[in-house]
């Protein structure tokens, strides 16, 4: 983590309209512990969770999708 | 000595778990965030000392950026408590640290208490407690709410902190910039007295993060302070420390991370899938509504030929015809008329906190997420919604939580529209004289109209306010639990004990008055009573619903609490609820019973629900407003299920 991170995660999210968790991971290639270390501190910057689209993005972070070979049962609706 | 102790933590850490088991009180812990919305109080002792014992709201942060984070701010700098318990979730620390060092900063006697252990122990996690116990310089336990482990070292080290005249402080070592802001703000502010209160390095600090205290400057000061450096950047390189400092202390406390995913995680995978999960969520509900009908008949025939008995028993025995009257025909048969509804209710709660208690509610909001925003809400709203099928005045009240006003004010008015428990009694007496063998299908319909129709509601009530903001969706899904029983029975007692309080004030006040007015001034013509003459002043606009007196006598008198139309039909028909039935299938056809349903469904909020509408709102106007509202919604509904459904019948 270099130390220009936090402030330009902040930035990205002040631009967007809504941000989802995902994006937001693989943009600044955060950890999942590190996204839950940073949500409370974006709140000190004025970005509550309402600036956040899904605290938690169960889709694409759940374990089971990856390994789910059947296409029909594979669509999260979150 | 009472030595004051406060509870803290994330929403849905399980704080009110650990609060019953610490009081033994019986405060329902639900399983979605943002229940506990006000402080709740209680009492123990240990060791021979006593303990007040305060759970404060479910919050991230003390950046008082929300009503809540304010609440507990303020509580920690005026009540200046002996202990602090930090309740955080083993299985997501790191989301808990950032409060736990907010509360050290402002050099308050932490206790961490990692509950939830035994999911962590599940998933094969484990924990460094010790590193974190070190490197915070605060007592660190591990406890589990639903096993009830770890509680007596809970309780240890609440009882040596709180008699420890030497508190523990951890002593913060931030970049020298920082620490050079500090201590020149602690200069310009020394003669302050409206930081009197406050410790000077954490007003110093919040100053940085956000200044939520900018009331305690004056523009002199402010001019100082801002002059001390380029406050932006310090902001900057301090929420970077905290950032690295709670990552590196992240990374150490996990010695072991377990497995990726557990059963419950093939559970979510299932029920959050965009269809399938829709229909489960439907066949779920129509479920519930099933066994409330099957399970809890048998009791409810036993109530209700108690009541008969009772009533057949006491008749002829009180000498004076109009208190024998009034006693048989008005208490007995009007009270008795509700509650026999009691197992209904109560089943109905106690399935519905099943499906919450689990944490399959919160993922149907997830769900509806989509669907809700065309309609100008979130899935924290619908959240709303479904408190609002027990009792509307808790749904409003849980309305705090959305902090997009907008939304808000169409959700206040909206919720009325949600078909609360007190119009299940008129549900089921309606349908088991018109509908029985559709019992659950037409009850489960009822209820998915009730949801449009807030949705529809609130689309319609925001095109008004011309206030325009974002809503996106902030709700967290908790992990599945296997619901304990106790949390379960208490449930459904919290909420089903309001039915029988009701019973006994409200609905036998509303039973007498009925009483009087069908009695006088002919005892024995009703249809000359002023009962008759109530519902047959608005006879010109009901009639054409098919719609009698009493019909329109029994809605006029549901004002008050909607089991009073229950209670009027019973002193009005003069039967008891088997009866009942059968009575009010001689005054109506289903058409007419099924649209008198849909104007039951949203005809005027009770007066408890227009009370809170006027306190959330501030204003009677509002109160006012959604009388009338809801009433001709309701109206226009019900006419146009009439004449519609009159072209299919």
């Amino acid at each position: 983590m270099i130390f220009m991170v936090v402030k330009d995660i902040v930035k990205y999210i002040n631009n967007e309209k809504s941000v989802d968790l995902n994006s937001l991971k693989a943009r600044f290639k955060i950890t999942d512990s590190q996204m839950s270390v940073l949500i409370p501190i974006l709140s000190g910057y004025g970005i509550n969770y309402e600036k956040i689209d899904k605290v938690t993005p169960v889709c694409a972070a759940c374990p089971v999708k990856q390994n789910c070979n059947m296409k029909g049962l594979n669509k999260c609706g979150l | 000595m009472v030595y004051e102790i406060a509870i803290i933590g994330n929403p849905n850490v399980g704080k009110t778990s650990i609060f019953n088991i610490l009081t033994g009180s019986k405060q329902y812990v639900a399983n979605w965030p943002g229940v506990t919305v006000e402080k709740k109080v209680g009492n123990f002792s240990y060791k021979n000392e006593k303990f007040k014992l305060v759970d404060l709201p479910g919050i991230y942060s003390l950046s008082s950026m929300s009503e809540d984070e304010r609440v507990a701010r303020d509580f920690f700098i005026n009540e200046n408590p002996d202990c602090i318990v930090v309740v955080a979730d083993s299985l997501n620390l790191e989301r808990s640290m950032f409060l736990a060092l907010q509360l050290l900063e402002m050099n308050l006697p932490v206790i961490l208490d990692l509950n939830s252990i035994d999911e962590v122990k599940e998933k094969g996690r484990k924990i460094n407690i010790e590193y974190i116990e070190k490197t915070l310089n605060i007592p660190v336990v591990a406890t589990s709410a639903k096993e009830q482990t770890g509680i007596t070292d809970l309780l240890e080290n609440i009882y040596k902190v709180s008699k420890s005249s030497v508190k523990k402080t951890f002593k913060i070592n931030y970049p020298e910039r920082i620490e050079n802001f500090c201590q020149k703000f602690s200069e310009i502010n020394s003669n302050n007295s409206k930081l009197a209160n406050y410790n000077m390095k954490w007003a110093a600090l919040n100053y940085l993060e956000n200044n939520s205290l900018n009331n305690l400057f004056d523009d002199k000061l402010t001019e100082k302070i801002n002059n001390i450096d380029i406050l932006p950047e310090l902001k900057d390189i301090y929420l970077q420390w905290k950032f690295d400092f709670l990552s590196k202390l992240a990374e150490n406390a996990t010695i072991a991370s377990g497995r990726d995913w557990s059963f419950r995680d093939l559970l979510d995978h299932v029920l959050t899938h965009k269809f399938l999960g829709l229909i489960i969520y439907i066949l779920a509900l129509y479920m519930v509504f099933s066994i409330t009908f099957t399970v809890a008949a048998p009791f409810s025939d036993l109530l209700d030929m108690l009541f008969s008995s009772l009533g057949g028993w006491l008749d002829g025995k009180i000498p004076i015809d109009w208190l024998n009257s009034l006693i048989v025909d008005g208490i007995i048969g009007g009270v008795g008329g509700v509650l026999v509804f009691v197992p209904q209710i109560f089943v109905l709660f106690f399935f519905m906190g099943f499906l919450e208690e689990s944490g399959y509610l919160p993922r149907a909001a997830f769900l509806v997420d989509k669907i809700v925003r065309k309609f100008g809400l979130s899935g924290r709203s619908f959240m709303s919604i479904i408190l609002g099928f027990g009792c509307s005045v808790p749904a409003i009240m849980s309305t705090k939580t959305v902090s997009n006003k907008k939304e808000r004010m169409a959700l206040i008015l909206s919720i009325p529209f949600a078909s609360c428990s007190a119009r299940l009694p008129v549900y089921i007496v309606l349908i088991a004289a018109f509908f029985q063998n559709y019992s659950a299908l037409v009850l489960l319909s009822i209820y998915l109209l009730s949801i449009l129709m807030v949705l529809f509601s609130s689309k319609l009530i925001q095109k008004f306010i011309t206030q325009t903001e974002n809503i996106p969706f902030t709700i967290e899904l908790p992990r599945f639990r296997m619901p304990g029983l106790k949390n379960l029975g208490f449930y459904t007692w919290n909420k089903g004990k309001h039915f029988l309080e009701k019973a006994g004030t409200i609905i036998l006040l509303s039973t007498i008055v009925i009483w009087v007015l069908s009695y006088f001034p002919a005892s024995n013509d009703i249809e000359h009573s002023y009962a008759a003459a109530i519902g047959k002043s608005i006879a010109p606009i009901t009639s054409h619903l098919g719609w009698d007196w009493k019909t329109n006598t029994a809605m006029i008198f549901g004002v008050t609490a909607k089991e009073v139309i229950v209670s009027t039909y019973s002193t009005l028909l003069n039967t008891n609820e088997g009866n009942l039935a059968a009575g009010l299938s001689q005054i109506m056809t289903p058409l007419s019973a099924f649209s008198l349903l849909i104007f039951i469904l949203g005809y005027v909020p009770c007066f408890a629900t227009l009370g809170v509408i006027k306190s959330e709102t501030g204003s009677w106007k509002w109160a006012v407003f959604a009388f009338f509202y809801t009433t001709i919604i309701a109206y226009i509904l019900a006419n146009a299920v009439y004449y519609i459904g009159g072209l299919f019948l």
